[in-house]
């Protein structure tokens, strides 16, 4: 399996309480198979997003020398950066808008495909954003995570304090993903 | 919809160009971005890179002279494996870029994402080893060869230098922005599922591979199989 070998790696290098989170993603792999495989850039940053000046439309979207295939959803947690900001110290907050803007981007996301979303690929695609943080934070290296779960150097430390800010703390995790529901076209459904 | 059109091909390249052709822009961000630097750090950088290669600056420039006409102006921060700039015969509308042999762009999925994405990812052309007759030899000794891409330069500014980073990040100035710009990647992220949904909705993708293909030796050709399938409008074989 794709991601299974991966997950079980990632899960033996965590601490615990990422346990449940790794578990429910081993048990839904099912769903992530599922999802369409798409064309996706390796980074989505702040530095290879062009924008049009005065209102910040999308204008571009570089990095595709050398794209990827992958389950769609697979980068979606690099957006994250475009709704909050790392320090240094703290780590990750949210901006005040973050709820409004991720449903922003839903919504367009619907309209785009013009009809409802299977369910079951919403909720794979929830899973697989976990999946692909995890596997961008380079967890499953061992030298970085010590199989206790402490951190062995700072890019360790720095991981874990991403992975329990997007994953468990309830301030700053992962925005739920909602109904997603297009008001474009009415699709017939599957 | 996805566009219907011939893969990219040479002389595509000139209509692109002129259809996206960079706007000048008075304000000091657009500046910012298309000045030349002449910083020691970016000369430094650009030294460094030649270092490595058997193909020289004046090789360059001289190269995408001849391919889109222009004096190359180098771009104000180079990566470590390529030396880009602007060219162009008057609007400095095209960016040319020279990368390491063992850094080449796969200019098929490149073009690949401009049919899917259409107007937001550049269109692409690959020109060939820069001088390729003359500097064998530098090559032997182990020196890479210097590979030309040029694409279009997109009309815009890249978002690190844009006021959304400038403003406070909770002014209601910035609210509206962040909202436009996560609005733009919804749509971006819709443009390739309608017709992959309503084919394989049912079916589990990876399942369905048959067992060669998860060998890396037929990768490729699957991978064009696939784009087929997936993107019957945009990949022709």
């Amino acid at each position: 399996m794709m991601y299974t070998k991966n997950l079980e790696k990632i899960q033996s290098a965590l601490p615990d309480r990422f346990r449940p989170i790794i578990k429910e993603c081993l048990n839904d792999i099912g769903l992530i198979q599922r999802l369409p495989m798409v064309l996706l850039p390796r980074r989505f940053s702040l530095s290879n997003i062009l924008i049009e000046e005065n209102h910040c439309h999308l204008n571009g979207v570089f990095g595709w020398g050398d794209a990827d295939f992958g389950p769609f959803g697979l980068r979606l947690h690099q957006l994250e950066v475009f709704t909050g900001r790392l320090h240094p110290e703290k780590g990750w907050t949210k901006f005040k808008d973050y709820e409004e803007v991720w449903g922003a981007f839903w919504q367009a996301f619907g309209d785009g495909i013009g009809g409802e979303l299977d369910p079951q690929i919403v909720e794979g695609i929830k899973k697989i954003r976990v999946v692909g943080l995890l596997m961008d934070t380079d967890v499953g290296n061992e030298k970085r995570v010590g199989s206790t779960g402490d951190s062995v150097d700072e890019a360790g430390k720095y991981n874990l304090m991403m992975l329990d800010q997007l994953l468990i703390h309830p301030e700053t995790k992962f925005a739920n993903i909602p109904v997603i529901r297009g008001s474009a076209i009415q699709d017939k459904g599957s | 919809m996805l566009a219907n059109q011939d893969v990219f091909s040479y002389p595509d390249i000139f209509a692109y160009i002129h259809a996206f052709w960079y706007k000048d822009q008075s304000t000091a961000s657009g500046h910012a971005t298309m000045s030349t630097s002449n910083t020691s750090s970016t000369g430094d950088a650009i030294v460094k890179f030649f270092e490595q290669t058997c193909s020289s600056r004046e090789a360059c420039h001289a190269q995408a002279k001849e391919i889109v006409g222009g004096e190359f102006e180098p771009v104000e921060i180079q990566g470590s494996r390529s030396y880009t700039g602007y060219a162009g015969e008057q609007r400095r509308d095209t960016i040319v870029q020279f990368r390491l042999e063992h850094s080449n762009y796969d200019i098929e999925t490149a073009r690949l994402a401009r049919r899917i994405y259409e107007r937001l990812v550049p269109g692409w052309y690959s020109y060939g080893v820069v001088d390729s007759s003359m500097n064998m030899k530098k090559h032997d000794e182990g020196k890479e060869l210097l590979n030309t891409y040029v694409m279009n330069r997109l009309e815009g500014i890249p978002y690190l230098k844009s006021v959304l980073v400038q403003f406070p990040e909770n002014s209601e100035e910035c609210f509206t922005w962040r909202k436009n710009i996560m609005t733009g990647l919804g749509e971006y992220g819709s443009r390739y599922l309608p017709r992959f949904l309503r084919i394989f909705a049912n079916t589990s993708w990876i399942d369905s591979w048959p067992a060669p293909i998860r060998g890396r030796k037929v990768r490729q050709t699957f991978q064009q199989d696939i784009l087929y399938q997936i993107y019957p409008n945009v990949v022709k074989i």
